[in-house]
């Protein structure tokens, strides 16, 4: 017979029936004999009546609403966090992607700006070669009394020429002085356009054998080639210096031309649209940051003239091949200078 | 006793499977007729855990977000029910630790307070009795009984609120608190034991 301290350990589950048959009937046998026992299955009993008759209690108002906010609340923040982020092998690796592309495009983009505001800059600030070739251009163009009185002495020249040295002699000397005038003068200007100036040698250079020629097929034409083959080497020097002056007037007289002081390149463009190939042209001048652009309607030809930069050029050029029919000419840069002129007339096919 | 226990079995069948199917495809308005369906015996169980119906509401509260944030977890072989009062038993238990912990760092007994907050709701939210005498008797008596339940240790006191209070069968029993059927037993046992001392002990007529 199992003691009491045994029994009590099982007696609440004999309460609730849930002992196995034998400890059932064990119990039951002990509690027949023993009081004790017996009593505590009555206060035991009690106090199962009294947990069982103790009262639910109830939710408080708007228990409900307050944990589906909350519900609520979490599904958004589920939401927001599967939307961007779910499934990670694949959102986590296109993120990352689209990080790197943003970070690129926005490298890419302010070096872009950087090159505009470059343009932007020198387009507002002209060159100082343009500014200092503006400056000659008010002077007089070949009607000065210095130009007309060298015009008059050339002839002189032509004409006593004819009748002996001495008056030539005279003659020159009469124009050194006068050159000398002009060199004094032209220096000045020189002074002023310094950087022009270095340019303008060949041209000049030009001008002088252009000059000599004349006054040489001037002389000829007056039937008196051996007189001014026989003139002295002094009288010849001086006819150099006076097709000096004359070239330094003819460069004067070219006053407006002096933006040819940079390399100038002439194209010729065939199109069969002229006006719709010059606003195509306009817009790719502009593109390649052209300044400058002059446009001239001329006989049915339109001619541009821009000044480009030579890095830009070839690019140019190639864009000219799409619009019409490129001319051949020497498009060649001149690689010591920044920029060139390019010349472009429009003309139909 | 087990008829009393019998009669207080209330479990929502298959039907919550459907929900939480629901659920787990994002639907939030499914787990609202859940939260109706489970709410009042889920605040219950943390009532009788805890003694102490503002920390019940919480534990409820927060037991009920984790759910839904675990459904995607919860599987058919189980049931919805013994899933979710498991939480709730878990929540409660480690609620009962912070607050004897914090209750021992300020030196103020867990008891006491428990005691004053139970009688303040007993005062207030407790069913509704016509007799003022009779009223007042069965506000002491239960204050007695919480006041007892609340002394057991807790492996002690979740097995004797599943079973005697909520009427849980052993086998739900075992499955909620995932121990085995003889542990259930054992415990429920001593439970039962150690609430009739106590109860002899307050209450002078057991």
């Amino acid at each position: 017979m199992k003691k009491c301290k045994d029994i009590q350990d099982i007696l609440p589950l004999y309460l609730d029936d849930s002992l196995s048959a034998d400890d059932k009937e064990i119990v039951a046998e002990h509690l027949e004999s023993c009081q004790h026992c017996a009593r505590e299955l009555t206060r035991l009993s009690k106090a199962a009546t009294l947990i069982n008759s103790i009262h639910e209690v109830n939710p408080p108002p708007w228990f409900k609403q307050k944990i589906m906010a909350r519900v609520r609340e979490e599904a958004g923040k589920e939401r927001f966090i599967q939307k961007w982020f779910y499934p990670l092998k694949i959102k986590i690796p296109v993120q990352i992607f689209a990080t790197i592309c943003i970070a690129v495009l926005a490298v890419y983009i302010y070096r872009g700006g950087e090159d505009r505001m470059k343009n932007v800059v020198s387009s507002s600030a002209p060159a100082p070669v343009v500014e200092t070739q503006i400056s000659p251009l008010p002077e007089p163009q070949g009607n000065t009394p210095a130009d007309h009185e060298l015009k008059m002495q050339e002839k002189r020249i032509k004409t006593k020429e004819l009748s002996g040295e001495m008056t030539t002699e005279k003659s020159v000397n009469r124009a050194r002085d006068l050159n000398e005038q002009m060199s004094a003068d032209k220096k000045s200007e020189q002074f002023e356009s310094a950087p022009a100036a270095k340019s303008s040698a060949a041209p000049a250079t030009d001008m002088e054998t252009k000059t000599e020629t004349n006054v040489t097929g001037a002389a000829s034409e007056g039937s008196m080639a051996p007189q001014t083959q026989s003139l002295s080497p002094k009288a010849a020097t001086e006819m150099r210096k006076d097709a000096d002056v004359t070239g330094a007037a003819m460069t004067r007289d070219s006053a407006p031309q002096a933006k040819s002081l940079l390399p100038e390149v002439n194209i010729s463009l065939r199109v069969s649209d002229v006006d719709a190939a010059a606003g195509e042209l306009e817009r790719t001048l502009m593109k390649y940051g052209a300044q400058n652009i002059t446009r001239r309607i001329h006989q049915g030809k339109i001619t541009f003239r821009a000044g480009l930069k030579n890095q830009n050029l070839d690019d140019f050029i190639s864009q000219l091949k799409m619009i019409g029919q490129v001319g051949s000419g020497e498009i060649a840069a001149d690689h010591l200078k920044d920029k060139t002129i390019v010349v472009i007339d429009v003309s139909n096919r | 006793m087990s008829n009393i226990t019998e009669n207080k079995k209330v479990m929502s069948g298959d039907d919550d499977l459907k929900y939480v199917m629901r659920c787990q495809k994002g639907d939030t308005d499914a787990f609202d007729v859940l939260v109706e369906r489970h709410q009042k015996k889920m605040l219950n169980i943390a009532f009788r855990m805890m003694g102490n119906y503002d920390e019940a509401c919480d534990v409820t509260q927060e037991a009920f977000v984790s759910a839904y944030k675990s459904i995607k977890k919860f599987k058919a072989d189980a049931r919805f029910s013994t899933w979710i009062y498991r939480i709730v038993v878990n929540y409660s238990k480690n609620r009962l630790k912070q607050l004897n912990g914090l209750a021992k760092r300020e030196g103020v007994s867990m008891d006491e307070t428990e005691e004053k907050r139970t009688d303040a709701l007993m005062n207030g939210s407790l069913v509704n009795h016509t007799n003022p005498g009779t009223e007042m008797e069965t506000r002491e008596r239960e204050a007695h009984v919480q006041q007892c339940i609340s002394s057991l240790d807790e492996d002690y006191r979740e097995v004797l609120v599943l079973r005697d209070i909520q009427g849980f069968s052993y086998e739900e029993i075992k499955d909620i608190l995932k121990i085995p059927d003889g542990t259930v037993k054992s415990r429920l046992s001593r439970a039962r034991n150690a609430l009739k001392d106590c109860l002899t002990k307050v209450m002078s007529d057991l």
